[in-house]
């Protein structure tokens, strides 16, 4: 097989950075990213993008671990780079807060970021409700800038990106060898994944650029990301909620919230409302399979279901991804040289 | 009682303040006046990044140290006020570096979660290999004079536009009591050979992606003679020139490569940052702080002036505490004159 060809479906986060790593691990690939959006409407785009993980309750820790490493260990290069504002990275400091004792004293992303310690009893007087605290410094993948960095990066490698709803995997086994489903919430009705649901977020964007530290309310509903010209003020997490329609009461809520833990947000200007739905699994599904219809196989890597996480661990996934296509890649090789036998 | 004070930077206008609040209740004949050559956004604390931080050593200078510390107190205190984003003030977090290890500063307890940095993050920076971490305070000039200006004309004080050559000129005119808060220029009130220039030349850039202060130490070349990157709510500023006895205002290209190359190097992403401005200024330098009395008597006019002034590059870190000293020292004159029976005020 000289040249295989993979489709990459989807265009967030996911799909464009699965391509970017399927480019680098078999550089004699051709790659192609079908998707019904691209930046600045995906799903990514609505995201802050803040490197602080989310614990997958059915994914090893190991595993998660080694993908929010490699994930920062990448960022973390880019940040210190020229390409930094292009590509929106960039580190940023900050408090997370916690009302009632955190589960972990320290959780198992500690050691990755940068700077990890309690916060000190100064600190926590800044926050009256609020009675134990983690202070760190981590990464920001600022949307659109980040995905369109990707893109750009991908096509300077000759991929080729089309604007096409897949309805089916099985649309694409004329035209490519390997499919890769990074189609995020659409894998619930593209592969029938009935694990996936969504968990909606509904965040406020605004202009307050005085705001240079991050604060997070340890039960991950409110927070305060500061990104290169916005602010994230979040959130929600609306379980099997499927509406991206913003909502008035949550917006007054969600600024309240926000407000309580950084007052001078009252002098925030041009606030923007945006929803996402956040493609949550028990597990993020990274895996290969080979589907069959008619005597017809198709092989296909998945990689979806990153939910709240998949900023944190999105170069991880996306470089096992890879791997996984190098591996169809090497059996189609086999199985050819077989037929050829 | 006729209250004149000379400067409206940082200084003056911050002694002005703390003055009118503790005793315009008690003193109902207080009437206090501005006067300045230059008001914001063209004073010296105008150019100022507006970081709170004392230089490294206090060389024992206890009284600095405190003042500072007070002044640190006092304004993050104001943080959480509704006042704050007009004021100009927000909490920022950042790196110093250096090229080998140095004794903690004296201000390690004041500011926020002071620890060293550790080996990654040093990987950030070549060619440092030792460093701090802290959380401080921004408060920028171009927003802190102008309110601290609006809270003065709501308490009646008046402001004048004239450059004053004397101290006899003041109490021909009537004046009890000069506050002489001039800064740099100081040394034409009264000779001052220990008052000198610091001239610094800064870079005003569009960079905001950059979130951390960041300043590098030189301990061979001193201080501010070492990149420094300071992001504000507007711009960041790029740094690192002190020249000491150089009086030029006039930016100087062979600086500006200078501080242009030693930043892109610390941060190569500032190359991309779009240069929207620059600015040179000197710092009204000074072995310590001049904050005290002297009764001034010329023929058969007398006076009293309390100084404020030589708070070199730490103006606004250390000004509150000065003007608290300020007031105290304008309260003892009081008592002199037996203007009051107990002096007002905090007690300390």
């Amino acid at each position: 097989m000289a040249s295989p060809k993979v489709a990459v479906v989807g265009a967030g986060l996911i799909g464009l950075s699965t391509a970017l790593c399927i480019t680098e691990n078999c550089p004699s690939c051709s790659v192609t990213v079908l998707s019904d959006q691209f930046s600045p409407n995906t799903m990514s785009d609505v995201a802050a993008g803040m490197l602080i993980p989310h614990t997958y309750p059915d994914t090893p820790i190991h595993r998660q671990k080694q993908w929010f490493k490699e994930t920062f260990t990448y960022l973390f290069a880019i940040s210190n780079s020229a390409e930094a504002s292009e590509a929106g990275i960039h580190l940023v400091s900050g408090w997370q807060v916690f009302k009632s004792p955190p589960k972990e004293e320290l959780p198992f992303w500690s050691d990755i970021v940068l700077g990890f310690r309690p916060m000190s009893k100064a600190e926590l007087q800044r926050f009256p409700q609020h009675r134990f605290g983690q202070a760190f410094t981590t990464l920001k993948c600022d949307c659109p800038p980040y995905l369109l960095w990707l893109e750009k990066r991908l096509k300077a490698t000759g991929t080729q990106m089309y604007t096409r709803k897949v309805e089916d995997l099985w649309e694409l086994h004329r035209e490519y060898d390997i499919v890769v489903n990074c189609a995020g919430l659409g894998a619930q009705q593209l592969v029938g994944d009935k694990e996936l649901f969504p968990v909606r977020g509904q965040v406020l964007k605004v202009h307050a650029p005085w705001v240079k530290l991050f604060i997070r309310d340890g039960d991950g509903l409110t927070y305060i990301y500061p990104g290169v010209h916005r602010v994230t003020l979040g959130g929600t997490r609306e379980k099997g909620s499927w509406s991206l329609s913003p909502d008035a009461g949550t917006t007054r809520d969600i600024f309240d919230r926000c407000c309580s833990l950084e007052p001078s947000l009252q002098g925030a200007q041009d606030i923007e409302v945006k929803v996402g739905l956040r493609p949550s699994r028990q597990c993020v599904r990274v895996q290969r399979e080979v589907l069959s219809q008619g005597g017809v196989k198709l092989p296909v890597v998945h990689n979806y279901g990153h939910g709240a996480g998949g900023f944190s661990v999105h170069r991880g996934t996306a470089n096992e991804a890879a791997h996984l296509v190098g591996e169809c890649i090497s059996v189609l090789q086999g199985s050819s040289s077989r037929a050829k036998l | 009682m006729r209250v004149a004070v000379i400067g409206a930077g940082v200084i003056g206008l911050s002694s002005a303040l703390c003055i009118h609040e503790q005793f315009h209740s008690l003193l109902p004949s207080l009437q206090l006046e501005i006067y300045a050559d230059h008001f914001t956004p063209h004073t010296t604390s105008d150019g100022a990044a507006g970081l709170w931080q004392p230089y490294l050593s206090d060389h024992g200078n206890l009284q600095e140290t405190l003042w500072n510390k007070e002044t640190f107190d006092y304004l993050l205190g104001q943080l959480h006020s509704p006042a704050a984003k007009e004021m100009g003030l927000f909490l920022i977090s950042g790196y110093n570096l250096f090229t080998e290890p140095v004794p903690d500063p004296s201000w390690k307890n004041i500011v926020l979660g002071f620890r060293n940095l550790t080996p990654k993050e040093l990987e950030l920076f070549p060619g440092y290999s030792y460093g701090w971490f802290n959380t401080a305070l921004m408060l920028e000039g171009r927003s802190y004079l102008p309110w601290l200006t609006n809270r003065l004309m709501q308490r009646g004080v008046k402001f004048f536009h004239k450059k004053v050559e004397s101290f006899q000129e003041l109490f021909s005119q009537g004046v009890d009591v000069v506050l002489n808060c001039s800064g740099m220029r100081a040394g034409n009130l009264q000779p001052d050979p220990e008052l000198q220039p610091g001239r610094g030349q800064i870079i005003k850039v569009l960079a905001p992606w950059v979130k951390h202060f960041i300043i590098t130490h030189n301990l061979k070349s001193g201080i501010y003679n070492s990149p420094y990157v300071i992001p504000g709510s507007e711009f960041t500023v790029l740094g690192g020139i002190y020249q000491h006895g150089n009086w030029s205002e006039e930016n100087s290209a062979k600086d500006h490569k200078s501080i242009w190359d030693s930043c892109c190097r610390l941060l190569p992403a500032l190359q991309k940052a779009k240069i929207v401005g620059e600015w040179s200024g000197l710092r009204p330098a000074r072995p310590s702080v001049r904050l005290e009395r002297e009764s001034i008597r010329l023929g058969n006019l007398q006076g009293e002036v309390i100084h404020n002034y030589g708070h070199g590059g730490f103006g606004i870190t250390i000004h509150w505490g000065c003007a608290m000293a300020a007031a105290r020292l304008f309260g003892s004159i009081l008592q002199d004159k037996r203007q009051l029976s107990t002096p007002p005020g905090p007690r300390l």
